[in-house]
């Protein structure tokens, strides 16, 4: 009896062996067990994977809820990743900030900016939290040592309320130093390479590589990078994915949407690659609106990368006019969302051939501070003319259809209506600003890869979904690496408020459940 | 007489020649070894050798990640600040607003040529022409 | 005879002991930063940055600190500090009269500075027991330095103290330089300033 059994597990194990053999591209295993792993090298309460805005926003707060013996790792040389080099902008209605500048704004408009630019793909719920629960995000992190220091409007708001520090680094250093002041460890040079999961299903730990060697290469895949020492971390409580987003890997974000070409420029640094999120997707976590890939039109095409023109530019959308040279007429909302400009932007500029243009006068300039504007000029994004035939014949602009437009231009500013394109203009120090007072200062908005629409689906609290619809206990994720959020295309300076809302939320899951944990044990 | 003085004359001038060649024989310099990289010649004629800075102790696991060696002499990030002060501030690539306190080998590498991390964003011309030791 | 033997006596001990205790003042004044700086008015921010420097100049905690001239003349010997002191004033002196120090770019003197107006003398002046304690702990990064620096003394590679301490007595000096050259205006009120002075 027992033989004929054997021999029955025996044929089995051979028939399943050998289709196994002909899997040509399981050459990566499945989902890493807890079985598999030789010995636990360390063993934290908790683990974040990413050094950015949600990643230490998730490790303050699961350390302002008691947990003490938590690890933050990044791959890189340097913390921070994109949340470092970008615009540390945070939209919120109702801030004291706003206040002051006598802006009449509400939470339920912010709603519906977010919501239209989306498409309604987003997760309500998700935005409503955002709108609602921001506020308090945003007073935290001034209680942690955050000082917003400019205010403007960003496209497709329906109000001024981006809140900026200047530089992105300016929200994660604060944050990192209370970190490292209240125990917390951070590492770089550590890579997450697996997820361990135990015989439940459950991620109790990860697979990582130590001294790891990122290779500055955006041809290069990541895949190939073998650097490092290997090391088993255990995390009892649960891991936090705040690994951020793939718009800096030609060939992963080329797989979700075609469009997107190899050699377009993108904003991102050299570290946002698509090595985690094909890992995720490897282990079978819920993906949603993968497809939606955000190009930007805040940056410079006279410029590598992020760069210096961002400012200027940025004002140049509020106080100023966008127009194609060739024609010398506008040709969009130059306040709409970065999906409809830079639709906009690549219907005319002829592969690069023919930049649009985005004038500013001086008092246009004066709403940047002026060290970002003389930045601006330095790195060769920003050109200043005395007048404005100067401007034309430097451009080859087309002329008399130009003036015209600028005319029209103006008087819209006036009558605060603009019934060709639909824009709305806000006063500055209670002045509307015109085109009209030289020096003239013009930039050329190039459109650069940038963002991350989607990612893991979560619940509200940051859990993550499995594809069989299950939650995968242990697991947690937040920032640009999650999707759902932001739908069809996201409002700018909503990031932060996602990163940092979120982030805080998969912090205080995670402290629960190490509470739970304890209790059970 | 006429022959002893050219003989004389002769030998000197030989003495000479000699002379002159011993006193140009290469010494121990930094140019005598076969990298062309600046930073590895500094540490060259400091006779500084692998174990001086890489702590690991089996050759094959040596890896550039050894900041802490680094500082070792170089002391701290708020020094290096101060010692590219002169670049001014949108230059100064030690005074990032981004990343502070980053890994050296980012920039400085010994064995092979080192690059400009700020130059990946930043592309003015001033930032260009910083020459990375 | 006596009187006049006595009073000669008198008056030389007094005329010696001013001559000697007036010429030491003259010289410890002439090497500290008033007397410089009334000549090297120019370099005003460059002083500045010595009263800055919290470990050789005024805002040392402990109040050690060190004057012009104990860095930036010679203390191999008193006839080579004299002599250099002596060289260096009329040279000044000339350079004050006939030259333009606005015109010179100061930030690339630096190297040319630390070379030839700083002395391996002077440092170890004070820093005297610095090769002894090398010998001594031999294995810290910092003697090992200090052992090279001797061995390679006296030979074609030999160095200096200011190769490596480069920014010795002097605090964030290359900023400082920078941005007295820096004309750019800081804040728009400054541009609008500007702008105006060049339409007149």
């Amino acid at each position: 009896m027992l033989d004929e059994q054997r021999r029955k597990a025996m044929k089995q194990f051979a028939l399943f062996g050998s289709s196994i053999m002909l899997f040509p591209t399981l050459d990566v295993q499945a989902k890493m067990l807890e079985k598999d792993v030789p010995v636990w090298d360390e063993e934290f309460d908790a683990i974040v994977v990413g050094s950015g805005y949600a990643g230490t926003a998730a490790m303050l707060s699961m350390m302002n809820k008691g947990l003490k013996n938590v690890l933050m790792i990044d791959k890189m040389q340097y913390m921070g990743g994109n949340s470092s080099i970008s615009g540390g902008s945070y939209a919120m209605s109702r801030t004291s900030i706003q206040k002051e500048h006598g802006i009449q704004d509400d939470p339920e408009q912010h709603i519906k900016d977010t919501l239209k630019s989306g498409h309604n793909l987003n997760n309500p719920e998700m935005v409503r939290i955002m709108a609602y629960e921001g506020l308090e995000a945003f007073n935290w992190l001034v209680n942690n040592g955050v000082q917003w220091k400019l205010f403007s409007r960003s496209g497709g708001h329906s109000a001024p309320r981006n809140h900026s520090v200047g530089v992105g680094s300016f929200i994660t250093m604060p944050l990192q130093e209370h970190i490292m002041k209240q125990g917390g460890q951070q590492r770089t040079r550590v890579i997450m390479d697996e997820l361990v999961y135990d015989d439940k299903g459950r991620v109790i730990g990860m697979k990582v590589r130590e001294k790891y060697e990122f290779k500055f290469d955006r041809s290069f895949d990541e895949n190939e990078n073998k650097t490092g020492i290997t090391k088993y971390y255990r995390a009892n409580a649960g891991v936090v994915l705040a690994t951020g987003g793939w718009a800096g890997d030609p060939k992963v974000r080329e797989l979700f949407n075609p469009a997107l070409k190899p050699e377009m420029p993108t904003t991102n640094h050299y570290g946002a690659t698509g090595y985690t999120i094909q890992k995720l997707i490897k282990d079978d976590i819920d993906m949603v609106d993968m497809q939606y890939i955000q190009i930007m039109h805040v940056t410079s095409a006279d410029e590598n990368s992020f760069g210096f023109g961002f400012r200027a530019i940025t004002s140049g959308y509020s106080y100023g006019m966008m127009f194609n040279p060739k024609t010398g007429r506008r040709f969009v909302n130059e306040i709409a969302d970065r999906r409809i400009c830079s639709d906009a932007i690549f219907a005319m500029n002829e592969k690069g051939k023919n930049h649009p243009l985005l004038l500013m006068d001086i008092n246009g300039a004066k709403t940047v501070e002026i060290d970002a504007l003389q930045r601006g000029i330095e790195a060769g994004a920003v050109y200043q003319f005395e007048t404005l035939d100067e401007m034309i014949q430097k451009f080859n602009v087309n002329k008399e259809p130009f003036l015209d437009e600028l005319k029209k231009y103006n008087s819209y500013v006036l009558t605060g209506k603009d019934p060709e394109f639909g824009r709305t203009f806000f006063k500055n120090n209670d002045k509307y600003i015109t085109i009209e007072k030289p020096p003239y200062f013009v930039m050329r908005p190039g459109p650069k890869i940038h963002h991350c629409m989607g990612g893991v689906r979560t619940t509200v609290d940051c859990e993550v979904y499995s594809t069989s619809g299950k939650l995968v206990e242990g697991l947690y994720a937040c920032g640009e690496v999650t999707g759902g959020r932001h739908g069809y295309n996201r409002l700018g300076s909503n990031s932060v408020v996602d990163c940092i809302v979120f982030g805080r939320r998969a912090g205080f899951a995670v402290a629960e459940r190490y509470k739970s944990l304890l209790r059970r044990a | 007489m006429k022959t002893l003085t050219m003989r004389i004359i002769i030998s000197f001038f030989v003495l000479g020649l000699i002379f002159l060649w011993a006193s140009d024989v290469p010494q121990n310099t930094a140019t005598s070894n076969n990298h062309q990289y600046a930073i590895d010649g500094i540490h060259k004629k400091l006779s500084l050798g692998c174990k001086e800075c890489h702590r690991e102790l089996k050759q094959e696991d040596y890896s550039s990640a050894m900041k802490e060696t680094c500082l070792t002499c170089h002391e701290n990030y708020e020094k290096l600040k101060e010692r590219t002060g002169h670049l001014g501030h949108n230059n100064n690539v030690h005074a990032s607003p981004h990343f502070t306190n980053i890994d050296c080998d980012i920039c400085h590498k010994s064995h092979k040529p080192s690059q400009n991390l700020c130059l990946q964003c930043h592309g003015q011309q001033t930032m260009k022409q910083l020459i990375v030791k | 005879m006596r009187k006049i033997l006595l009073l000669t006596v008198i008056a030389t001990f007094f005329a010696s002991m001013i001559l000697i205790w007036g010429g030491h003042k003259v010289v410890k004044v002439t090497g500290d930063a008033p007397f410089c700086g009334s000549c090297h008015a120019w370099d005003g921010l460059i002083a500045k940055t010595h009263l800055d420097d919290p470990v050789h100049g005024a805002a040392n905690p402990k109040g050690v600190q060190a004057s012009c001239t104990d860095c930036h003349l010679p203390h191999s010997s008193l006839i080579a500090y004299l002599g250099q002191k002596a060289i260096n004033g009329f040279s000044e002196g000339w350079t004050v009269l006939t030259k333009d120090p606005t015109k010179k770019d100061w930030l690339a003197n630096r190297e040319h500075a630390r070379k030839f107006y700083t002395y391996d003398s002077s440092c170890l002046n004070c820093h005297q027991s610095l090769l002894d304690q090398a010998v001594q702990t031999k294995d810290e990064p910092m003697s090992k330095m200090h052992l090279k620096y001797a061995e390679l003394k006296n030979t074609k590679e030999a160095m200096q103290c200011t190769d490596c301490h480069k920014f010795v007595g002097h605090k964030e000096l290359g900023l400082t330089l920078f941005q007295q050259n820096d004309k750019r205006p800081k804040t728009w009120e400054e541009w609008d300033k500007e702008r105006l002075e060049k339409k007149k």
